[in-house]
């Protein structure tokens, strides 16, 4: 939960390399606006596939495998040294923790000179250019490979490259829990900052997007068929089909109060506590019940000693399955059922699409924006809504309710 | 749109050369059309140019041959590995470990490569 009351662990830092903008002022506009970013695809150059939209990442070309032939906006310096043992979402990485040392002040070199600051990140590394690496080991027969054939691909790629360029010396850690991966960062970030192990934390959260990191959802009858966009990604409808697929990177500087006044930074806002469970249902579907979901909220308001009324909004995972939003619905729906006022939630998949791994950290980074320029994030694409919560149809302007 | 670059027809090795300047690619296929001592260096030194930042020409007026990898042109084990690679790829070439590990000046780069170039097309490459 994230709220402006006073707390040891603060957000002073974002940046954005999402479908819907690539700063914090064109990702505010497209939250204010629903405004979203998908555009129409064709995988594998197959137009036979039923997939026809994904949350595209605009103003870079990463799609070839090698990294001569990349492209990433004016402004980012990004040398060969690093870059050449980057995956494509390296380079969306880069630029948006860019964007958050900017936006906190913070000078890179500066961290050279510290062991408190550490690195956590969230990817599921590239299986497009993990295939292109194999695939050549194959036709040379296992003589020869690429020396960067295991540092750019794996899970770990990001804390690698970034972890050695920025001279992180508190801590580089990587997260591997699918959907979860960023949303766990932040949360250990939070204890390692709590526990006084370190004074900051970057966390990151990146994902390709190419047909490798797309397709396999494609087989497991995950992505929506649509082609309209207000159908394809609609979270909470009763025509939701599956999510949209997207990548790109966000990045979030977590540091203690203390560490963020003493450079005289503004923080966005205060992060009280996290918790977690797990559903020990399936490896791949939630519990239809959602009692996972409403065990963890329950925990945490308890962790946090918050009250149902304090609830202002509620951001969903929500990525627009069938199953997925309706477990959801249902643990919201049961949590908040003595709440005086049901809280706004909403789920800004709808104009973002899913992107895997860096949803929490996108979403926590969207709630941060939202606090501090003072709106609900609006539920896109919402027409005909699923029995449960009261999801909010436009952006708006907190009513008096203290924290969000 | 696409979201991956269609690579499953061309040429592996024409489609890698197409990552790289339009000055090195020249090199590889005048090495192509006439493969000699000559052009072999010329691959080389246009690899090496490619990796140093174009501080290869500075560097060679200076020291020559003789430079060192590492320490006339910083280079590091990784991109030492990635020339050899290089190499071997566009001409066609296979260095052995031994041979990478003992590199350290220009000169011996390109009397290894020389030897390897010579070895693959059954004669001197001369």
């Amino acid at each position: 939960m994230i709220s402006d009351k006073d707390s040891q662990v603060v957000v002073s830092g974002l940046g954005f390399i999402s479908s819907i903008g690539n700063s914090r002022q064109e990702v505010t506009g497209s939250l204010l606006d629903l405004r979203h970013g998908f555009e129409k695809v064709e995988f594998l150059e197959n137009p036979d596939i039923p997939i026809r939209l994904a949350g595209t990442i605009k103003g870079f070309q990463v799609d070839s495998p090698f990294y001569q032939q990349w492209k990433w906006p004016d402004g980012y310096i990004l040398p060969k040294e690093l870059i050449r043992s980057m995956p494509p979402h390296g380079v969306y990485a880069f630029c948006a923790l860019s964007q958050a040392l900017n936006d906190a002040g913070i000078v890179s070199e500066s961290m050279r000179e510290d062991s408190r600051t550490a690195l956590f990140c969230a990817s599921a590394g590239s299986p497009f250019l993990l295939g292109h690496h194999l695939s050549e080991m194959r036709r040379n027969r296992g003589m020869r490979g690429s020396p960067f054939g295991v540092v750019s691909t794996i899970s770990g790629t990001l804390n690698f490259n970034l972890g050695a360029h920025f001279g992180i010396r508190g801590g580089n850690c990587g997260f591997v829990s699918a959907c979860a991966s960023s949303t766990h960062a932040i949360g250990y970030a939070w204890d390692q900052i709590r526990l006084g192990r370190v004074d900051r934390v970057i966390v990151i959260g990146a994902e390709d997007l190419n047909d490798e990191s797309v397709l396999p959802f494609a087989a497991m009858r995950a992505l929506s068929q649509q082609s309209d966009s207000r159908l394809a990604s609609c979270p909470f409808d009763r025509k939701r089909s599956g999510f949209v697929a997207s990548g790109g990177a966000v990045a979030l500087v977590l540091e203690s109060s203390l560490s963020a006044a003493s450079r005289g930074a503004t923080p966005y806002g205060v992060i009280e506590g996290w918790f977690q469970t797990s559903d020990g249902y399936n490896p791949a579907i939630s519990d239809p019940e959602g009692r996972g979901i409403e065990s963890c909220m329950r925990s945490l308001l308890d962790a946090t000693s918050t009250s149902l009324d304090e609830i202002t909004y509620l951001n969903a995972h929500a990525t627009s399955t069938v199953q997925g939003d309706q477990s959801e619905a249902r643990a919201i729906t049961r949590v908040f059922s003595d709440a005086k006022v049901f809280p706004w939630v909403s789920s800004t998949k709808a104009l973002t699409g899913h992107p895997l791994s860096m949803s929490g950290a996108m979403e926590t980074a969207f709630c941060l924006l939202a606090a501090k320029e003072g709106f609900v994030p609006g539920s896109a694409h919402l027409m005909n809504l699923i029995r449960p919560p009261k999801a909010c149809a436009s952006p708006r302007k907190p009513s008096g309710r203290k924290s969000l | 749109m696409t979201l991956s670059a269609n690579t499953s027809d061309a040429d592996p090795l024409e489609q890698k050369l197409a990552a790289y300047p339009e000055s090195l690619r020249d090199l590889v296929l005048a090495f192509r059309k006439n493969p000699n001592d000559a052009s072999v260096d010329a691959v080389v030194c246009g690899i090496l140019r490619y990796h140093s930042q174009d501080t290869f020409d500075q560097v060679h007026a200076t020291h020559g041959d003789a430079m060192s990898l590492f320490e006339h042109l910083s280079m590091d084990s990784l991109t030492m590995t990635e020339i050899a690679f290089e190499a071997e790829d566009f001409l066609n070439i296979i260095l052995s470990n031994e041979d990478m590990i003992s590199i350290k000046t220009l000169a011996d780069l390109k009397a290894f490569v020389r030897k390897a170039a010579s070895q693959a097309s059954g004669t001197s490459a001369s």
